[in-house]
């Protein structure tokens, strides 16, 4: 059997997830202390609509966006000699932009969830805004930001549609698990396609479990 | 020492405007919830900030909105003790203590401050395995090691269980005693307010209706609003009748008011529930006497509180007798009573 898609999904799973996890972390910082209701708003739709919509328009999107005759990918290919589109690249931006909102959504989740007296407690007692960050709202967020980023990491794993989309099918190149599977029941090989969906799942099911064992662990400090 | 502070805030139809001035005094602000007691503390401490005004802190300029200062919370040296204490939960009470200690100073000011508040004990508990006394002292710890020129307590007992409240306040009434600042205290409890300090204020709908002495404003309140907040249960409009009497409309009777009473001035004439009394003799000559029907009586532990209705009006009195005195056996509802309000007990009011 040819583990090349699982090499390549864990791959790209990993490289988008540290992408991810702290683009995620950084964005929703910024929208939580923005001041501005209706920048936040914005904001939130943009950062968000990747999880609402399809993957394939969203995959359909970085396509006009990347590809070789857009203006951002032909700057790209023409300055720098980068084409993303049909290349392992496109594997981890498809699984980057699909997998961002989640990460921004519980990172964003874990920073509003915060006793509001806490910080102005941290505030009123001398401590600087980044002292606060690193101190009171990075730790007490964490469970959320853990349970985020594998929620992320799974979801980045899982990516199909937006893959197909801009990264295509090619053997040993771009084709992840969730398209091996396709790739081996379009050709009538089920038997084949069942290893590949026990490996995902398998994968799947460890990151759950991981999630509720940090947020058990973490739990008893709530209260 | 001292701390100044006259500030204007506007939040949405709610219009804050406080101004006082304390000068080595505890000060107590009462209010109901919504007055903006919380709201001035806030921004003293720096949380909110004024639309126009001023905040002196021993000469240090904490706030002026015509020079356009407006110094950030973490250098103003203000403490806050906030209602729920917001200890930071991920960390043990020594951390929490020491958050904000530099890293030389640490253990003088962990000894210090761990035996001024009596908590060396606790140092290596998160706050969740703490009672509620125990956190509000490790919070006040931690304040303390902050060494702020000003402290303030956000209601600082309300989320106590009653029986705890009486012990923990005092010991931090005596606890306190050792702080070299300004204290402010903001409560609705009046009974809290009474025993922290001298100086009082009381806020209405984000206005300072009534500033000075707690002994002189329990006992004249001057409004109708400062003597609800004070506690006068029984209020009624006045029309005078002749020189020494007035009638009091809401409850349908004349009265004997006594020398503090100004014609052009009081329109209202109060007394407190415990300051009515029962009268059982035939006695004539006692003044403001008027009989009534019980309408209902609340037993509490020590006391008894009643509503009494005379008829006339539908207004109706609180009365607040002590228990288990013979003068108060056989009280029953829907009895016919005699009750007497002291002349001298009466307070007289105005409207703002």
């Amino acid at each position: 059997m040819d583990i090349s898609p699982l090499l390549i999904s864990l791959k790209t799973a990993v490289i988008a997830i540290i992408i991810t996890f702290f683009t995620g972390i950084l964005l929703a910082h910024r929208v939580v202390v923005m001041k501005s209701e209706k920048m936040k708003t914005i904001l939130d739709g943009i950062f968000t609509l990747p999880m609402v919509l399809p993957p394939t328009v969203v995959g359909f999107l970085l396509l006009c966006l990347f590809g070789v005759k857009s203006p951002v990918g032909k700057i790209l290919f023409q300055s720098f000699g980068i084409k993303i589109v049909f290349s392992f690249a496109a594997t981890v931006l498809a699984a980057v932009v699909i997998s961002l909102p989640l990460m921004y959504r519980s990172a964003r989740g874990a920073f509003e969830q915060i006793d509001e007296n806490l910080i102005h407690a941290a505030r009123t007692l001398g401590m600087t805004e980044r002292t606060i960050f690193w101190k009171i709202v990075m730790p007490l967020s964490m469970p959320g930001i853990v349970s985020g980023g594998i929620l992320a990491f799974a979801r980045g794993l899982g990516e199909f549609g937006a893959t197909a989309m801009i990264a295509g099918n090619i053997a040993g190149k771009t084709r992840t698990l969730p398209l091996a599977i396709y790739t081996k029941v379009s050709a009538g090989d089920m038997e084949g396609a069942w290893f590949y969906v026990l490996v995902i799942s398998l994968v799947s099911f460890i990151a759950i479990a991981l999630i509720n064992y940090i947020s058990r662990k973490w739990r008893k400090f709530y209260k | 020492m001292s701390l100044l502070v006259d500030i204007e805030k506007k939040v949405g139809s709610f219009c804050l405007k406080t101004k006082f001035n304390t000068k080595e005094q505890w000060l107590g602000i009462l209010g109901a919830s919504g007055s903006g007691k919380s709201m001035t503390l806030k921004c003293i401490a720096g949380i909110e900030t004024p639309d126009k005004g001023r905040i002196v802190l021993n000469d240090r300029i904490l706030f002026d909105s015509e020079k356009g200062i407006n110094l950030p919370a973490r250098l103003r040296k203000a403490g806050y003790l906030f209602q729920n204490y917001a200890l930071f939960p991920h960390m043990t009470a020594r951390e929490n203590i020491l958050v904000s200690v530099e890293k030389g100073r640490q253990k003088e000011v962990l000894e210090r401050e761990a035996a001024r508040f009596q908590i060396e004990t606790l140092l290596d508990q998160r706050p969740a395995e703490l009672s509620g006394g125990q956190q509000q002292r490790v919070a006040l710890a931690r304040i303390f090691a902050s060494e702020p020129e000003v402290l303030m307590l956000d209601e600082p007992f309300s989320a106590l269980d009653e029986y705890m409240k009486e012990k923990i306040f005092r010991e931090m009434m005596d606890t306190l005693q050792s702080f070299q600042g300004e204290v402010l205290m903001v409560s609705h409890s009046r009974n809290e307010l009474y025993e922290f300090g001298e100086k009082l204020l009381i806020i209405q709908n984000g206005l300072t209706i009534l500033e000075g002495e707690k002994k002189a404003l329990f006992e004249q309140p001057v409004y109708v609003e400062a003597a609800i907040l004070t506690g006068c249960k029984n209020i009624s409009r006045i029309r005078k009748v002749s020189d020494c009497i007035v009638e009091a409309i809401d409850w349908g009777i004349t009265l004997d008011v006594g020398e503090h009473y100004q014609e052009n001035i009081h329109t209202h004439i109060g007394i407190r529930a415990h300051d009515i009394e029962r009268v059982i003799t035939r006695e004539k000559n006692i003044r403001n006497k008027m009989s009534g029907m019980v309408k209902k009586i609340y037993e509490r532990p020590f006391e008894i509180d009643m509503l009494i209705e005379n008829g006339k009006s539908e207004h109706i009195l609180w009365c607040k007798v002590p228990k288990g005195s013979i003068k108060n056996a056989n009280l029953e509802e829907d009895k016919p009573i005699t009750i007497c309000l002291p002349p001298e007990k009466l307070i007289y009011l105005r409207e703002r």
